[in-house]
This record gives C-alpha cells, sequence and structure tokens, in this order.
C-alpha cells in the first residue's frame, strides 16, 4: 500500500468525524510517513509501520468514544442486503440448474431416440452392400477356376454369410430394442420435463389463485367496513329516533344486528387471508398453509 | 509486550515525555519507541485526545525541510493530569510487585 492508499482508505474509515479533525490526521499522518521517507525509509515499509488502517481508524475513533459498535452495525445492514440479493440469486441458480438439467434429460432422451432410429434405418443398405461383396467373393472362384486361395476365399465367404444369416434377427431385435428404449427415454425425458413445468406453473397459479384471494378478502373487509360503519350509525339513528317516541325499535334491532353480522364478515375476510405458501421439498407439492 | 499493558501506559509515557521538552509527533513517536513497540500510528489519536481534553497545546515551527512541524506542549492542567497518572501508576506497580514478590517468596 503505497501512502496516497493509506490515506484515503483512513479518510474514508474515519468519514464520520468533522472535517477539521480528519485533516488533523491526514496532515500528521502524511508528515509522518514523509519524514520517514526522508531517512530513507521506503513508501511501503513507512505506511506498513503505521499499522494496519482498520485498528488505527478503530483507535482514533475509540479515542471520540465513537460506539464502533454502531458503525458495525451499519455495516451488518448493508452485508444483510448482499446476503438477501444473494439468496436470490441461489434460488433463480437452482431454479436455472434444474431446468437446465431436465433440458439435458430431454436433449438425451431426443438423442438416443435419433441413434435408434439412425440404427434402424441405414442398416438394410449396409446389408445390402455386404451381400454384394459376398457374392463377388463367391464370384470369384467361379470365373477363374479352382485354386487354393479360392477355395479359402470363398470358404470365409460361406462362413460370413452363415454368420450374416444367424445375426440377422439379432440384429433387427437389437435396432427394435433400441428403438424402443429411445422412445422410452424421450417419453420419460418429455414427462420429466413436463411435470418439472408443471410444477412451475402450479406453483405460479397457486400464488397468483393466493393473491387474487387476498385481494377479494380484503375487497369484501373493506366493504364490509363500510358497511358496518353505516349500520352502527344506523343504530344509532333509530335509537335516537326511538327516545324520541318514533316506533323504531324492530330498525334499530335490525340495524344492530345487521352491524354485528357485517363487523363479524370483516374480521372472518382479514382471518381469512393467507400470506404463505408452505413448500414442500418439491415445488409441485405446494399446498396453501391453512 | 501484551496490548492491554501497552495501551494503559502509552498515555503516560506521552505525557511524561512532552513534560521535559515540547515536541513534534515525529519526534515523539520515536520517544515512545525507544520504550515500547507500538504501531507508530496509534500515538496520533491519543495525542488528538489529549490536546482535545486541554492536557496539551499545540504551535506550529516553520521547518527546513517540508511543511510546518506541529510541536505539543503540556498545559498546566496537563501537568496536573501528568503528575496525578504517574502517582496512579507508581502507586499501581509498587502494588502488583509486591505481589508477585509474595507469591515468588512462598
Amino acid at each position: 500500500m503505497n501512502k496516497e492508499e493509506f490515506i484515503t482508505q483512513l479518510k474514508k474509515s474515519i468519514s464520520i468525524l468533522d472535517d477539521s479533525e480528519q485533516q488533523y490526521f491526514v496532515e500528521e499522518y502524511t508528515q509522518h510517513i514523509d519524514m520517514k521517507m526522508s531517512q530513507g525509509m521506503s513508501e511501503e515499509e513507512a505506511v506498513k509501520e503505521m499499522g494496519p488502517v482498520e485498528e488505527l481508524s478503530k483507535e482514533i475513533l475509540e479515542s471520540y468514544h465513537v460506539k464502533i459498535n454502531a458503525l458495525e452495525d451499519q455495516k451488518a445492514k448493508s452485508i444483510d442486503y448482499k446476503k438477501f440479493f444473494g439468496k436470490i440469486k441461489n434460488q433463480a441458480d437452482k431454479i436455472y440448474g434444474k431446468m437446465a438439467a431436465d433440458c439435458k434429460k430431454f436433449a438425451s432422451g431426443i438423442k438416443k431416440f435419433l441413434t435408434a432410429l439412425k440404427d434402424f434405418c441405414p442398416k438394410p443398405l449396409k446389408r445390402n452392400h455386404n451381400e454384394n461383396v459376398t457374392e463377388e467373393i463367391s464370384g470369384i472362384p467361379e470365373n477363374t477356376g479352382a485354386s487354393a486361395n479360392a477355395g479359402v476365399s470363398s470358404r470365409e465367404g460361406t462362413a460370413f454369410a452363415e454368420r450374416k444369416q444367424g445375426g440377422f434377427f439379432r440384429e433387427i431385435g437389437r435396432m427394435i430394442k433400441g428403438f424402443f428404449r429411445g422412445i422410452k427415454e424421450l417419453v420419460k425425458g418429455c414427462l420429466r420435463g413436463m411435470t418439472w413445468l408443471a410444477g412451475r406453473c402450479f406453483y405460479i397459479a397457486l400464488w397468483c389463485l393466493l393473491i387474487m384471494w387476498n385481494a377479494f378478502c380484503i375487497g369484501a373487509g373493506i366493504i364490509g367496513i363500510f358497511f358496518t360503519a353505516v349500520f352502527i350509525f344506523l343504530v344509532g339513528l333509530f335509537l335516537v329516533m326511538l327516545t324520541q317516541g318514533y316506533p323504531t325499535a324492530g330498525f334499530t334491532l335490525c340495524a344492530l344486528g345487521a352491524s354485528v353480522s357485517t363487523g363479524s364478515l370483516v374480521v372472518g375476510c382479514f382471518i381469512l387471508t393467507r400470506w404463505k405458501i408452505t413448500k414442500d421439498e418439491k415445488p409441485e407439492g405446494g399446498e396453501v398453509n391453512v | 509486550m501484551n496490548a492491554q499493558f501497552k495501551k494503559g501506559v502509552l498515555e503516560l509515557i506521552v505525557l511524561e515525555s512532552v513534560k521535559n521538552k515540547d515536541m513534534y509527533g515525529y519526534e515523539l513517536v520515536e520517544e515512545v519507541s525507544k520504550v515500547i513497540d507500538v504501531n507508530e500510528g496509534t500515538i496520533y489519536p491519543l495525542l488528538r485526545r489529549l490536546t482535545n481534553e486541554q492536557y496539551f497545546e499545540t504551535y506550529l515551527v516553520e521547518s527546513s525541510e517540508g511543511p510546518p512541524r506541529k510541536y505539543y506542549h503540556l498545559t498546566a492542567k496537563g501537568v496536573l493530569y501528568s503528575n496525578a497518572l504517574f502517582k496512579e501508576w507508581d502507586a499501581f506497580q509498587a502494588k502488583v510487585n509486591e505481589f508477585f514478590r509474595g507469591v515468588e517468596h512462598e
């Protein structure tokens, strides 16, 4: 660390102090380091001799009876924000990772299906080609007459043909198996992707539902509050009229009953609001917390 | 040396050093470094505090090399404080030493 960095860091860490106080430390430290350097010490060394900035600033602040914990609390708060955003990021990464894994599975399913398909398609062509070759080989001795070499090649040719004949059905079986395995993987991949997607959608839908439900409850609650107020006003009105000799006893009772019922409706509405979705390990298992 | 020891006695050393002779920061740091090994930076907060508490007063003296130097001078209040602190220290260390000698002889 050079002098300038040291001073900048120091200034930053004691920025809570009055400018004149900051100025004092900046001047003294600068002068001290300069003097050290004029005596032949290197800048780095001179700064190092001063001690770590954190410790110095702590000591400076302590000498002003600044509560250092308060500063650290502030720091901790800002770190909490960091944590919060880190959490969100982690969650996003997790979701993304899961999605990527499912996409990969999906892709590998398709790949397996395609390989199986490829295995299935060009094999007969290859076989035709091989047959031509064996024909040629077995044709050679016929054209050039008997010879030891020809005998060998014709024997080889027939052996190959036999092997080929026996292996053909096995090959077909393998191909069909591969084909079905490919399809199976494809379906599995599709299903897995779809379940995941469905789970996510379900979860989001659940959230939407929850928000709508809460909006409904709060809306009903607010309307309820209004009606309750009106009914309470009516109770008062009818009571006054009753004391004036009007025959409003029935109305008063009605209004009283209505105000009580709307009031309980309001309370019920607010009780019924739900803000949490309890989440199982898998989001598709999400349920409204009742 | 134990950092807590240093911290406690540093103030007294600084006060006593300045009592003999007015000094500027760098000079004082060198003086203190003869006795105890401290981070050089830690002296300045102490100087500032003692100045703010009016035990020190400062004045500038032009220097042939570099900017003017800030000299620290012990005020009358500072002298009283320093003497009181020294008495405290003396009694304290005597007591502690006595205790240690007692433990040794047992």
